[in-house]
C-alpha cells in the first residue's frame, strides 16, 4: 500500500537526510575516537606517534623530514587519539589525515593573512557580502558589513576569485609570501554574458554557513513593477519564499508564519520601528539611498536577537569617494533627488537623499475649491537620508549617518453659517503626524589583519501624534456662548544602544564574532490629553494614559565559525540577553548553530538550529501596519514570546549561473500576544496589559524552493513556499487550535527582467497566493435587546436595531479562506545616454490582467430592501483594492 | 479620490446555516417573566420566515418545583408618539423571585434547551447612595459626579448602573428625561454607548467610588437659546446574576467587534456568552433599586 506523506513528514524527513550526510564525514574521526594513555620523557616526535601506533593498532605515515629534531616531554595522560595528535602535531605546522585505517601525518604550509577591502572601482564605495576565494586552497571568505576581509591563505601561489553579483569578477594572481593588505575594485557591469559568469563560478549560495538567507541586487529589487511606479526595495522582497505581505498596500512583511512585529528592521544598524509611508503602499526606505539589503529568516547570526522571526538589514550607500554624480526622478506619487561625491578625494565622502510625496499640493487646493475655501486636507510623506564617511587612517573608518521620515496630515475646517436668528462659528484644525527619526555613529577599526573592530553609537525614534484644536461659538442676539478644547495624543517608543562587535579571524579553520549591546528604550505607549474651555472658563483639563516606560536591553554574543574540514563547516554561538522594564528583569541564553556541509563542487547541505527571544510586543488590531500601533515591554503579565526553529536544506548552482536552493523549517513559538479586536487604541482609558490575551503558541513550517539568476541580461527568480501556520490561546476559540490570519497554503512568484538593449529594459513580476484565513459569521440570531421593534403607523415593522443580533461563527476562528490572489505587473523602461548623464521613462502597469484580488470582506446592509420582519439582509462582499494601474516616472543621472 | 476610485467589489457565497433555538430571558425580580423563543438564521440571503417561534411550551421552575407554564402573546403599546411597540413573547402571571433557583425548559420543533439562575436580593440599604459634586449649567451640557460605597458587600456582586436626569423647561409642564452618559474611567465597562456602565463589588469593596455622568440635553433650541433647569437625578442601582453580568460584557465586546466588521474588516469572532443548554441565548436577571437627589 502506497503511504501518503504529508509535508510535516517531509519536512522531517529532509533533517533526518542532513543529519545522516553529516554523520558520513564523522564515520573516518570515528577511528581516532578511541582513548589511550599516552606519556613522553625526552622522546622525539618520531617516538611518540611510534607510540600511538601501537597503543591504537592503527597505521601512522609520515615522511621523517618533516618532523623536528627536538625531542619532547609530558606526564602520562589519557584521551582520543585525535586529542592526542592534535596536542603534538599542531605546534610543528603538522597535521594528519584517515585514509581507509591509515594516518597519515603531512606538514602544512604556512600561512600569511591577507586582508582588505572590496570596493567598487567606480565610486569608491565598498562593497558588502563579495566574496574574496583561493582556487588553490579552496579558502574563501565573504566581506562584512563593512567590506572587509580576512583570509589566512598557505605561503605559495595562489589565485584569487574576487566576485560580487553585477559586477565584473577580477582573478589575481601572485605569490603570498608575506601578510599583506589589499584593496580589490570591482567595476560595476550590467551586461554580464555567459562566459563572463563562468567565471564567477565562484559565487553561490553553497558557499556560505549561513542559510535561510534572502539577498538580490539592489538595483533588481528597484527594477520591480510596483504600485503608481515608486519603487520599494522592502516590499519587493515579499516576492521570495517564505515572505509575505500583510496585504496588498501593506509594507509589513511576514516572514515564516511571524506577525510583522517579529521582524528586527536595520537601518544602518539602528532599529527602525515603523516603515511604511501612506498606510503601507510605499515603504521607509527611498531605494536611492539604499547599497545592499538583505533578509534571515532562519539560522541567525549570534549578533541578532531580540526578534523571533528575522532580521532585515538595510545599509545605505556611503557616498562617491572619487567625484561628484547624483540622480533625481519623479513618479505619480514622490519626487526625489540625490546627491554624492568626495569630501577629500578617496578620503572622505558624504551621501544625501530626499525624497517627498506632492499629493498635498493637489489636495489642499482640491479641498478648498470644492468648499469655498472653508476647509483643506492635505497629505505628504518624506524621507531625508544623509551619510559622511571618513578614513581617519589606514586602521580606522568612521561613518555618521542620518535618517528623517515624517508622515504629516493636516485637516482645517473654517466655517462660519447663520440659521433662523443663530450665528454659528466653527474652527477646526487637526494635525496627525508620524515618523522616525535615526541616527547612527560607527567607527571601524582594525587592531590587525585578523581583527576587526566596529564600535557603534545608534539612537532611533519613533513618534505618533494627533493634535487637534476646536471652537465653536453660537451668537443669537447678545447672547454667545463659546465652546474650546485641545486634544493630544502622543505614543511612540526611542532606543538608545551602544554596542562593540569584534570579527577575529582566527586562522583558516575559526573565524570568531563576539560582541556587547546596551541598549535603553523609553515606551510612550500613549498619553492623552485635553483641554476643555467652556465660556473662557476651563471646564476640563485631563491627562490619562502612560507618558513613560524605561527598559534596558542587554546582549552579549559569542560565534565562531568553524571550518571543521574542507567539507563540513560548523557555526556554533550563544547570544545572551537580560532585559529590565520597571522592576522586573527577563533573561536568556540562546543558542545558535548552523552546519554546512559541501557535496561536490557547486551543492551544499544547511542545517540550522535557533533560539529567539523577543522582549518587547507591537499592539496592533489589524497588522497592517497603521501608525497607531503601540509598541509596549514585556511585563509580569505579559511576558517575552520566545521561540525555536529549525531548518534544513540543500542549496547550490547550477548551470547557467542559476543559484538554487530548498529548504524545510519547523518554527514553535510560544508567549504569543493578541489584541483583542473591536478595541479603541486611541483615548482608551484602560490599561493595555488588560486588552491583549496573552500565552499564546504558534506553530509554523514549511518548505521553500527558490531558483534565482542575479547576473546577465536576463535575471529574476521563481520562488514557491507550501507552508503551514497555526495558532492557539487558551481563552481565544475555545482553546482550540486555529490558523493564522495569515495562513497561506501556497504562494508563488516569478520575477523576470531582461535587458533588450541599452536603451531597452523589460521587468515583469507574477504572483500567486493561495487565500488568508478569515473569520466569517454563517449564522446570526436575536440577542435579548434586539427582540422588540416598533410598528410604524404605515404598518411597517422595524426591528430596533439590526445590528444588535449576535453573530454565529460556526466555522471557528479563521475558519474560512478569502479567495487566491494573482496578480501580474510589468514595467518597461527606457534609457538614454546624454551628455550631461543618463535618462529613463519607466512605464509601468501595476495588475495588468484587472484581477479583482480580496482586501478584505465585508456584510453589506441592503437598508433599501429590508425582510418582511424588519431584518435587513446582508450580502458578503469582497473589497479590492487596486484594478489595473499605469504609471509612469521619468528618471534622471549624472 | 484616487484610493475610493480603486474598489472593486465582488460578491462571495457563503455555506447554508442549519437553524438553532435561541432562548433570551433576562427577569426583573419582582416583575412577570418575559421569554422570548427564536431560531438563528444564516447571516445572508433573503430567507423571510419569520424567525420567532410562537409555538413552544415554556415551563419555569422555582427551588426545583413547577412555577408556571408560560403562555405566548402578541404584546403591542403605543408611545406618545403614536407608534406601536412590539414586545411578543412567552409572558408568566405571576413575580418572579429572587434568591431561589429558576430553571427554564423550552421544546420546539428544533428540539428542547433549558437553562437555570438565581436572581440576587436587592442591594442592601447600607449604601451610601450618592452625592452630586457638580452640575453646572454649560448650554445643553450636564455634568454630575456621584460617589457610590459598598459597606457590606455580599462575596462577588455584579451591579449596573443607569442614571436619568429629569428637568423642567420653562412653558412645559411636565418633566422631560434624559439618559445620562458615564465618562469612561478605569474598573467599569460601559455598556450600549455608554448609558449604563456594570461592574464588580471589587471596585466598590469597603471603598468609595466616583463615576462621573455627562448628559446633552436633545433641547437645542433652533429659534431661542433654551436653559433647561434641572429638577431631580434619579439612579437605578440593579443587582444581577453574574449570567447578566457576563452576558452584557460579552455582548458589548461582540458587538463593538460587529460594528467594526461592517466599516472596515471582518472582525475576529469574539466569544458571546450563552448558558442556554441545547441552544443558543441567555436566562439571567436583576434586582433594582432606585435612589433619587432633588436638585436646586
Amino acid at each position: 500500500m502506497r503511504r501518503k506523506w504529508s509535508c510535516r513528514q517531509m519536512v522531517e524527513g529532509l533533517f533526518v537526510c542532513m543529519w545522516l550526510l553529516v554523520g558520513v564525514q564523522a564515520f573516518g574521526q570515528d577511528l581516532l575516537r578511541k582513548e589511550i594513555t599516552l606519556q613522553a620523557e625526552k622522546a622525539s616526535l618520531g617516538e611518540i606517534l611510534e607510540q600511538v601506533s601501537q597503543k591504537s593498532g592503527l597505521l601512522i605515515s609520515y615522511s621523517p623530514a618533516d618532523l623536528p629534531q627536538e625531542s619532547v616531554s609530558f606526564p602520562a595522560s589519557t584521551a582520543s587519539i585525535a586529542t592526542h595528535l592534535d596536542r603534538i602535531l599542531s605546534p610543528y605546522r603538522l597535521s594528519y589525515k584517515v585514509i581507509g585505517k591509515q594516518v597519515a601525518i603531512y606538514k602544512l604550509p604556512r600561512l600569511y593573512t591577507l586582508s582588505g577591502y572590496v570596493i567598487d572601482g567606480e565610486s569608491g564605495e565598498r562593497l558588502i557580502s563579495a566574496q574574496v576565494y583561493d582556487e588553490h586552497s579552496k579558502r574563501g571568505v565573504f566581506t562584512n558589513g563593512f567590506g572587509f576581509f580576512s583570509l589566512d591563505l598557505p605561503g605559495d601561489s595562489i589565485s584569487l576569485v574576487v566576485a560580487y553579483t553585477t559586477y565584473k569578477s577580477k582573478q589575481l594572481k601572485f605569490f603570498h609570501k608575506n601578510n599583506r593588505q589589499l584593496s580589490v575594485e570591482l567595476e560595476p557591469d550590467f551586461e554580464l554574458d555567459a562566459v563572463e559568469i563562468k567565471a564567477i563560478e565562484a559565487e553561490g549560495p553553497h558557499k556560505q554557513v549561513q542559510m535561510s538567507l534572502v539577498s538580490a541586487p539592489v538595483s533588481q529589487l528597484q527594477a520591480l513593477p510596483v504600485v503608481l511606479g515608486e519603487a520599494d526595495v522592502l516590499k519587493a522582497l515579499g516576492t521570495f519564499p517564505g515572505i509575505q505581505s500583510a496585504g496588498e498596500g501593506s509594507a509589513n512583511l511576514l516572514v515564516r508564519g511571524g506577525s510583522p512585529d517579529q521582524n528586527l528592521i536595520l537601518l544602518d544598524d539602528a532599529p527602525i520601528y515603523f516603515v511604511s509611508h501612506l498606510g503601507g503602499l510605499f515603504s521607509v526606505f527611498n531605494g536611492s539611498a539604499v547599497s545592499d539589503i538583505q533578509l534571515v529568516k532562519g539560522g541567525f547570526p549570534a549578533k541578532y536577537g531580540g526578534r523571533l522571526s528575522s532580521v532585515i538589514d538595510v545599509r545605505t550607500r556611503e557616498g562617491n569617494m572619487r567625484e561628484i554624480t547624483g540622480e533625481a526622478d519623479i513618479s505619480l506619487i514622490a519626487a526625489r533627488a540625490s546627491i554624492e561625491g568626495p569630501i577629500k578625494k578617496d578620503r572622505s565622502s558624504f551621501f544625501l537623499s530626499f525624497r517627498r510625496s506632492y499629493f498635498d499640493i493637489f489636495s489642499n487646493t482640491l479641498t478648498r475649491l470644492a468648499s469655498d475655501g472653508n476647509s483643506a486636507f492635505g497629505y505628504h510623506f518624506y524621507d531625508l537620508n544623509a551619510k559622511v564617511n571618513f578614513l581617519l587612517n589606514e586602521n580606522n573608518r568612521l561613518h555618521i549617518s542620518m535618517y528623517l521620515g515624517d508622515d504629516r496630515t493636516n485637516i482645517g475646517v473654517d466655517e462660519t453659517f447663520a440659521n433662523q436668528g443663530e450665528l454659528l462659528t466653527y474652527q477646526l484644525g487637526t494635525k496627525i503626524n508620524w515618523g522616525n527619526q535615526l541616527f547612527s555613529v560607527r567607527w571601524n577599526h582594525l587592531y590587525s589583519p585578523k581583527v576587526f573592530a566596529n564600535l557603534r553609537l545608534t539612537l532611533s525614534n519613533y513618534r505618533f501624534e494627533i493634535k487637534s484644536d476646536y471652537f465653536s461659538r453660537i451668537t443669537e442676539m447678545e447672547d454667545t456662548v463659546s465652546f474650546k478644547g485641545v486634544e493630544s495624543y502622543d505614543s511612540g517608543i526611542s532606543d538608545l544602544a551602544l554596542q562593540y562587535d569584534v570579527n577575529w579571524y582566527k586562522n583558516g579553520r575559526h573565524t570568531i564574532n563576539l560582541g556587547i549591546n546596551l541598549t535603553v528604550h523609553n515606551f510612550r505607549p500613549g498619553l492623552s490629553s485635553f483641554n476643555l474651555t467652556f465660556q473662557d472658563s476651563t471646564e476640563r483639563d485631563t491627562v490619562f494614559g502612560a507618558s513613560q516606560l524605561p527598559g534596558a536591553d542587554l546582549f552579549l554574543y559569542y560565534e565562531n565559525e568553524w571550518k571543521v574540514s574542507d567539507r563540513l563547516t560548523l557555526r556554533l554561538g550563544a547570544h545572551a540577553s537580560s532585559y529590565t522594564v520597571q522592576d522586573t528583569a527577563f533573561g536568556s541564553i540562546q543558542p545558535r548553530l548552523s552546519a554546512r556541509y559541501t557535496i561536490g563542487k557547486n551543492w551544499a547541505l544547511k542545517a540550522s538550529f535557533v533560539r529567539m527571544m523577543q522582549f518587547i510586543h507591537l499592539l496592533s488590531s489589524t497588522d497592517a501596519g497603521l501608525p497607531t500601533d503601540l509598541w509596549v515591554p514585556s511585563t509580569t503579565r505579559v511576558p517575552p514570546q520566545r521561540s525555536w526553529q529549525v531548518a534544513a536544506g540543500v542549496a547550490g548552482r547550477i548551470k547557467g549561473g542559476f543559484e538554487v536552493s530548498l529548504e524545510g523549517y519547523y518554527k514553535r513559538m510560544r508567549g504569543l500576544i493578541a489584541y483583542e479586536e473591536g478595541a479603541n487604541l486611541l483615548g482608551d482609558t484602560q490599561a493595555w496589559e488588560d486588552r491583549v490575551v496573552t500565552g499564546g503558541e504558534g506553530w509554523a513550517y514549511g518548505v521553500e524552493f527558490l531558483v534565482q539568476k542575479k547576473s546577465g541580461k536576463t535575471t529574476g527568480w521563481l520562488g514557491y513556499t507550501l507552508a503551514w501556520n497555526q495558532r492557539k490561546f487558551s481563552n481565544l476559540n475555545e482553546g482550540k487550535l486555529f490558523p493564522f490570519r495569515y495562513d497561506r497554503r501556497h504562494d508563488l512568484n516569478l520575477v523576470v527582467s531582461h535587458r533588450f538593449s541599452e536603451k531597452i529594459h523589460l521587468a515583469a513580476n507574477w504572483t500567486y497566493g493561495s487565500g488568508h484565513a478569515l473569520s466569517l459569521a454563517t449564522g446570526t440570531y436575536n440577542s435579548a435587546f434586539s427582540e422588540d421593534g416598533v410598528v410604524f403607523p404605515t404598518g411597517t415593522f422595524i426591528r430596533s436595531d439590526p445590528l444588535q443580533n449576535i453573530s454565529l461563527y460556526e466555522g471557528g476562528r479563521n475558519g474560512f479562506r478569502m479567495r487566491a490572489v494573482h496578480r501580474l505587473d510589468a514595467s518597461l523602461s527606457f534609457d538614454k545616454k546624454k551628455k550631461w548623464g543618463e535618462r529613463s521613462w519607466i512605464l509601468q502597469v501595476y495588475n495588468l490582467y484587472n484581477r479583482a484580488n480580496p482586501f478584505f470582506y465585508f456584510f453589506d446592509p441592503d437598508f433599501d430592501n429590508p425582510l418582511a420582519d424588519g431584518t435587513v439582509p446582508l450580502t458578503l462582499k469582497q473589497f479590492s483594492l487596486f484594478p489595473i494601474l499605469p504609471s509612469v516616472s521619468y528618471h534622471v543621472k549624472f | 479620490m484616487m484610493l475610493s476610485g480603486c474598489q472593486q467589489i465582488v460578491e462571495v457565497d457563503l455555506p447554508p446555516h442549519e437553524p438553532q433555538l435561541v432562548v433570551n430571558a433576562l427577569m426583573t425580580a419582582g416583575k412577570q417573566a418575559r421569554v422570548v423563543v427564536s431560531k438563528s438564521r444564516g447571516v445572508t440571503g433573503r430567507d423571510t420566515s419569520f424567525s420567532w417561534i410562537s409555538d413552544a411550551e415554556v415551563q419555569i421552575n422555582v427551588g426545583g418545583s413547577p412555577w408556571e407554564a408560560l403562555a405566548y402573546i402578541d404584546s403591542f403599546e403605543t408611545d406618545s408618539d403614536g407608534q406601536t411597540l412590539f414586545f411578543p413573547g412567552y409572558y408568566s402571571k405571576k413575580e418572579v423571585p429572587f434568591g431561589d433557583e429558576i430553571e427554564i425548559n423550552v421544546t420546539a420543533d428544533l428540539g428542547e434547551a433549558r437553562s437555570r439562575m438565581t436572581i440576587p436580593p436587592q442591594l442592601s440599604a447600607t449604601v451610601d447612595t450618592f452625592q452630586l459634586d457638580v452640575l453646572r449649567d454649560a448650554s445643553n451640557l450636564f455634568q454630575s459626579l456621584i460617589r457610590i460605597k459598598l459597606e457590606n458587600p455580599p462575596e462577588l456582586s455584579y451591579y449596573e448602573l443607569i442614571a436619568t436626569l429629569w428637568y423642567r423647561i420653562d412653558g412645559v409642564d411636565s418633566l422631560l428625561k434624559e439618559s445620562m452618559s458615564f465618562s469612561s474611567q478605569l474598573g467599569f465597562t460601559p455598556f450600549d454607548g455608554n448609558t449604563s456602565i456594570l461592574l464588580t463589588n471589587e471596585l466598590l469593596n469597603g471603598e468609595v467610588a466616583s463615576v462621573s455622568l455627562i448628559c446633552f440635553t436633545p433641547f437645542r433650541a433652533t429659534t431661542t437659546v433654551i436653559r433647561p433647569q434641572p429638577d431631580r437625578l434619579v439612579l437605578e442601582i440593579r443587582t444581577c446574576s453574574p449570567e447578566y453580568y457576563n452576558y452584557l460584557t460579552s455582548y458589548q465586546e461582540h458587538i463593538g467587534s460587529q460594528v467594526a466588521g461592517f466599516s472596515l474588516f471582518t472582525t475576529e469572532p469574539l466569544p458571546m456568552y450563552n448558558n442556554i443548554e441545547g441552544g443558543l441565548g441567555i436566562l439571567a436577571g436583576y434586582s433594582t433599586r432606585f435612589d433619587t437627589l432633588m436638585l436646586q
